[in-house]
């Protein structure tokens, strides 16, 4: 395979980059001088409802395929294999259901009663101004959330994007130099934050400057990039693995890899730092070399000796490591490795396949494996990544510390059990000396328990019990008999548990439901179902987005468990598979330039979601709060200004959460992603589709929703010890219970209060009959 | 559910609206779709794809696709595709959607069709 020098690949994407941005302004400037022509408020934030059907279906579809469709999904197939196909299965059916279920009845809803926003449709349908404000205040709650970690998404692919350009390395040093005196900006780095800085700027200027028609036409341009992009990757990808057959044949052969922690023992320390990449290495070992890859980018600090708990990944299946050695090693070179692996035999050191690192840290460096873990299902099975549950991979520590047991003698067991009596790693020893890596910090960030245990030839266990801190190293000299002690750990041992694997029976249903239902009652696509113009544009964009789907979601399975073959060992760094495989795929096929163009997918992706959650929370805050509640007679030229900064500030506000965002970015867009439609969908229907309901039966089905769904994550933040790791009733997903307690709240509630104003009811159901 | 009303004092008369008559029943169509996709393609794939005690894993495919995914999703997505063509072409009505009606007057013709709604 043709290696793709990083710089022109990058400077391609850059380039392809800038074009799309400028395209992306004309769009902008396009729609402002629209804006000038007609009603500000209806053009500003809805359109003026006059989408035709591409306009209306892309918008549909580039909203729906967030930045997850190019950066968390791409990596879940990577790391589960064919499985997420089961996972995104109910796509099959989601644009009928998004667009159709809701489609022509919420368009007329809102055109009856004026309304340019949801809350406005909630509030104008029950008469009620607290369901508007409780709408308004739920939208702002979860997509503020949402914004900040899609603001986090987009510069973090930016950031993969530029990271080879060197004029990107020079402006993010002087960024740098700048935010140094800045209190509160300590621990960004300078590099995350110019890239914030220009995805936020170019997708506020836009989305201020232009508004609906803006983000509308940005749309449509980003879902052509996003689908020409996979339709460009999916022939160059099964090109590459020979065939899907093949690729097929070999991924039900292949096992689940191992993850380890390595550390580094320099003869002497170095006298500058070395910056490495996630390069390739064999260990030396009894059953033959291991083939590892070092899990990301890593640098050994001037003047240190020891590198502790680097993350590495080791391949297990036999033909991918020959197919991979084959990839790495051509030429001469073959004969060189050859007498390294030699050398390793007799001296016990790795042999770097990364030429640089085998002249320098091959000789004077030391590779000592502190942690192995096995996958918790699947380790070692074959067909693993072709069947269900899919397997799953193990947790690494994430604040290690070291236990370091000496005195061994050759012949011994040493193990590490964890306080539930849980034997989380054992060896059986050939030297005097065993080293663990192991966590030393649960959930709440306190200190973890072990008890450490050795048993000589004769099988007789002994232990000492520690009490580790992050980043210590405790050492345990056990030729000391005398300091033997025995713990308090339960007699029987037993082994970690396997679990259940990726994507169980139950949660395989429960996805199903919640990817088309959970969809349907997000408030960010009901808002473009107000925005068409005629119905045969609903018609025929759900089949358009059907199609469109079709050619972006399977596809991308297919790629990314191809994926697999052509870039094995890239589990610890996963999200970048999407652009590594931009990189790879094309470089190969003598096109580099195209990477820019499969890198520029899930930017655009990103985008497309953030412009339509910026315009739906600035419209409930301007149109419903300001503009309904609190000045009704407001000009027009005060709404434009208002409407211009108030975009101007949730943009900027959302820019300056994502400075520091919060860690974890996938589980906060699911929160909030599921806790909106357990909120809206169920009010949303029965407005649209049952007379009877009444305003307290809305509400509460709203505020059920909302508190039903919230109990979920709460309930697993006391259980699980964490607040993203929802507690799961009868293994269901919490959008299920929340969807089910809004929909009986809105229906019982609804009963069991007086009968709606029948003006009311007759004003969205009736029609005169004029004989 | 009647089709329309009669006012005994000469007020206007009032019946359902067409557009949310053919949305709603869209919208049952929509969700017996639904319904038959999730019948499918997760049993399909559980039965065909996951493993279970005494089995071995499926090691078989179709085009280099795994059977079970072949059969519970690739082909569910082609059938819905033109599925959905089917239903947007000749189920769905095209209605039109742009004329308002004008709330009735307090007096008069107004009826409460909420309770016509239950039955």
């Amino acid at each position: 395979m043709t290696a793709v020098p990083a710089v022109a690949a990058s400077s391609a994407a850059l380039t392809t980059f800038v074009v799309y941005i400028i395209a992306v302004f004309v769009l902008a400037g396009l729609a402002n001088r629209l804006l000038q022509k007609r009603s500000f408020l209806s053009e500003y934030f809805l359109g003026s409802r006059s989408l035709g059907l591409w306009a209306f279906a892309l918008t549909f579809a580039a909203t729906g395929a967030s930045g997850g469709s190019f950066t968390g999904f791409p990596s879940k197939i990577y790391v589960h294999g064919w499985i997420l196909g089961l996972w995104i299965a109910s796509y099959l059916v989601y644009p009928i259901c998004t667009m159709g279920f809701l489609g022509k009845r919420l368009n007329q809803v809102a055109r009856i009663s004026g309304a340019i926003t949801i809350p406005d449709v909630l509030r104008e349908r029950f008469r009620c101004r607290e369901l508007g404000w409780t709408a308004v205040g739920l939208i702002v709650f979860f997509m503020a959330f949402n914004l900040v970690a899609q603001f986090k998404s987009g510069s973090e692919i930016l950031r993969t994007l530029l990271r080879d350009i060197p004029l990107f390395h020079a402006a993010s040093a002087q960024l740098g130099q700048f935010m140094a005196g800045i209190a509160g900006l300590e621990g960004v780095s300078s590099d995350y934050a110019l890239c914030l800085l220009v995805f936020a700027v170019s997708v506020i200027a836009y989305t201020t400057y232009g508004g609906f028609h803006a983000v509308v036409w940005t749309d449509v341009m980003q879902g052509i990039v996003m689908v020409i992009g996979v339709m460009i990757l999916l022939p160059l990808t099964i090109w590459q693995v020979g065939g899907l057959q093949r690729a097929g044949r070999q991924l039900a052969e292949m096992t689940p890899p191992r993850f380890l922690l390595l550390d580094l023992e320099l003869d002497q320390p170095l006298d500058r730092p070395l910056r490495a990449p996630a390069a390739w290495l064999l260990l030396p070992d009894s059953k033959g070399p291991r083939l590892v890859r070092m899990g990301r980018d890593w640098t050994i600090p001037a003047g240190v000796r020891i590198v502790r708990h680097l993350p590495a990944v080791e391949l297990t299946t036999q033909e991918r490591m020959s197919a991979q050695l084959d990839r790495l090693v051509s030429g001469d070179a073959v004969d060189e490795l050859f007498r390294q692996l030699e050398d390793s035999r007799r001296t016990g050191r790795a042999v770097w396949m990364e030429p640089t690192l085998r002249h320098s840290l091959g000789p004077s460096c030391r590779v000592v494996v502190t942690r192995t873990l096995e996958y918790g299902y699947g380790s070692g099975e074959k067909g693993v990544y072709a069947s269900g549950p899919g397997p799953t991979p193990p947790v690494l520590p994430s604040r290690p510390a070291t236990i370091d047991v000496i005195g061994l003698q050759p012949g011994w067991l040493v193990r590490v059990v964890d306080a539930s009596g849980a034997v989380i790693a054992e060896r059986k020893t050939l030297r005097d000396r065993q080293r663990f890596a192991v966590e030393a910090a649960d959930a709440t960030g306190a200190p973890v328990r072990y008890q450490v245990e050795v048993a000589p030839p004769d099988g007789r266990w002994a232990g000492k019990p520690v009490e580790l801190r992050p980043a210590q190293v405790w050492s345990w000299d056990v030729s000391q008999k005398s300091r033997w002690q025995q713990g308090d750990w339960p007699d029987r041992l037993r082994r970690q548990p396997v679990g259940d694997g990726f994507l169980p029976l139950g949660l395989a249903f429960s996805f199903f439901f919640m990817w088309a239902i959970s969809g349907t009652g997000q408030p960010g696509y009901m808002v473009r179902l107000m925005a068409f113009k005629k119905t045969s544009a609903l018609r025929r964009g759900i089949v358009v987005v059907s199609v469109y789907y079709a050619l972006i979601y399977f596809p991308l399975v297919i790629i990314f468990v191809c994926a697999r073959l052509l870039l094995p060992g890239m589990e610890l760094e996963s999200d970048r598979i999407m652009p590594q495989m931009a990189v790879t795929v094309t470089g190969a096929a003598g096109h580099a330039w195209l990477a820019g163009l499969l890198i520029a997918a899930p930017f655009a992706a990103v985008m497309s979601t953030v412009d339509s959650f910026l315009l739906v929370i600035s419209s409930g805050l301007v149109r419903d709060i300001y503009q309904r509640s609190i000045n009704p007679n407001v000009r027009d030229r005060t709404v434009k200004r208002l409407s211009y900064a108030c975009t101007l500030v949730v943009g900027l506000a959302a820019t300056l959460g994502a400075l520091n965002p919060p860690r974890f970015l996938q589980d906060i867009i699911v929160y909030t992603g599921s806790g909106l439609a357990a909120c809206f969908l169920a009010p949303m229907v029965f407005a649209l589709y049952s007379p009877r309901t009444t305003r307290a039966g809305a509400l509460s089905g709203m505020l059920g929703g909302f508190l039903a769904h919230l109990s979920m994550y709460l309930t697993g933040w006391i259980i699980n010890g964490s607040f993203y790791r929802p507690y799961k009733l009868w293994g269901l997903d919490p959008v299920v219970v929340g969807l089910v307690v809004s929909f009986l709240a809105v229906w019982c509630i609804s009963r069991a209060t007086p009968r709606p104003d029948p003006e009311l009811v007759n004003r969205f159901f009736m029609k005169p009959v004029h004989r | 559910m009647s089709p329309s009303n009669d006012s005994r004092d000469g007020a206007p008369r009032w019946e359902w609206d067409e557009v949310f008559l053919h949305a709603r029943r869209e919208a049952w169509g929509i969700l017996a779709f639904w319904g038959v996709a999730l019948l499918w393609c997760v049993p399909v794939c559980y039965y065909l794809g996951y493993a279970r005690p005494g089995r071995p894993l499926p090691h078989s495919t179709v085009g280099g696709i795994p059977t079970w995914l072949f059969w519970g999703v690739v082909v569910p997505w082609g059938v819905s595709i033109v599925a959905s063509a089917w239903f947007c072409f000749r189920v769905m009505k095209d209605d039109r959607l742009d004329a308002e009606v004008e709330p009735p007057s307090n007096e008069g013709g107004a009826v409460d069709a909420s309770r016509e709604a239950d039955s």
